[in-house]
């Protein structure tokens, strides 16, 4: 299947956020989604990048005002934590739902893979 | 997945990356659950102990709780996810476990026979079911 290429149109592939439709600022996004904390390490870990590029998608995720960066420390030790912001999570739920409606007009020649709560899933 | 490249991807890729990542942090969130059930447990001795004990053993014991919060802010500060609404869906757990813990205190003082029995040991299974309960709610998210 050829990548989703957005040029305007009434398809619902029009209405994916390129903010979060990139490879790691969608792991980021769903990852964060899930949860409403998470820390620097274990993002960069199950993103499996950089600190750099992790940083730099967290402050353009910051600037579209989808993430919120809470900064201190654990004995000595700096942690930073990243959360969803409501407008994050209200943006997830739009590109979930034209995600869904791209991979229900695929029909069933490629499921996507799920746990049993599908792409949909969230707490 | 790319490291670092932002380019195009399928529907089919973004959803069971969506997938992938959002299982994993359920996963790291369970912990929840375990420290839950953890307290259940140490909570229960707890209970069977000074409920057995003399009064001078009870006394001494009776710290133990302060103790208890402590390890458990600490090891809640050291994890490295906090689950979805994890302070909402915790909450009635806590204030249950407080309301049974101090029901279960005026029964053992007024009604149940001191020292050991099946009634001590229904009793503080009675006092950490709301722990449980909430052990079992994130243990099987």
């Amino acid at each position: 299947m050829a990548p989703l290429v957005k040029t305007g149109g009434s398809h619902p592939r029009y209405r994916l956020d390129d903010m979060i439709h990139a490879p790691v600022r969608l792991s980021i996004v769903s990852a964060l989604a899930a949860a409403d904390q998470v820390d620097f390490r274990f993002l960069r870990e199950l993103v499996e990048v950089s600190d750099s590029l992790l940083s730099k998608h967290m402050t353009l995720l910051e600037d579209a005002g989808y993430v919120e960066i809470t900064k201190g420390y654990q004995g000595k030790r700096p942690r930073t934590w990243y959360t969803l912001t409501d407008a994050g999570r209200d943006a997830f739920a739009a590109y979930l739902t034209a995600l869904h409606e791209i991979v229900g007009t695929a029909g069933d020649q490629q499921p996507p893979a799920t746990d049993g709560r599908g792409p949909h899933a969230r707490s | 997945m790319d490291a670092g490249h932002d380019g195009g991807m399928t529907a089919q890729a973004a959803a069971a990356e969506i997938d992938r990542t959002s299982r994993q942090v359920r996963r790291r969130a369970r912990w929840q659950g375990w420290l839950l059930l953890a307290v259940a447990v140490a909570d229960f001795g707890f209970y069977i102990a000074v409920g057995s004990a003399s009064h001078n053993v009870s006394r001494a014991l009776s710290p133990l709780p302060l103790v208890l919060v402590a390890v458990i802010f600490l090891v809640a500060s050291r994890q490295p996810v906090i689950g979805r609404d994890a302070g909402r869906v915790n909450r009635p757990y806590i204030v249950a476990a407080l309301v049974a813990a101090v029901a279960g205190l005026v029964l053992y003082q007024t009604v149940m026979p001191q020292g050991f029995s099946g009634w001590l040991v229904l009793l503080a299974a009675f006092m950490v079911s709301p722990f449980l309960a909430g052990a079992w709610r994130w243990l099987r998210w």
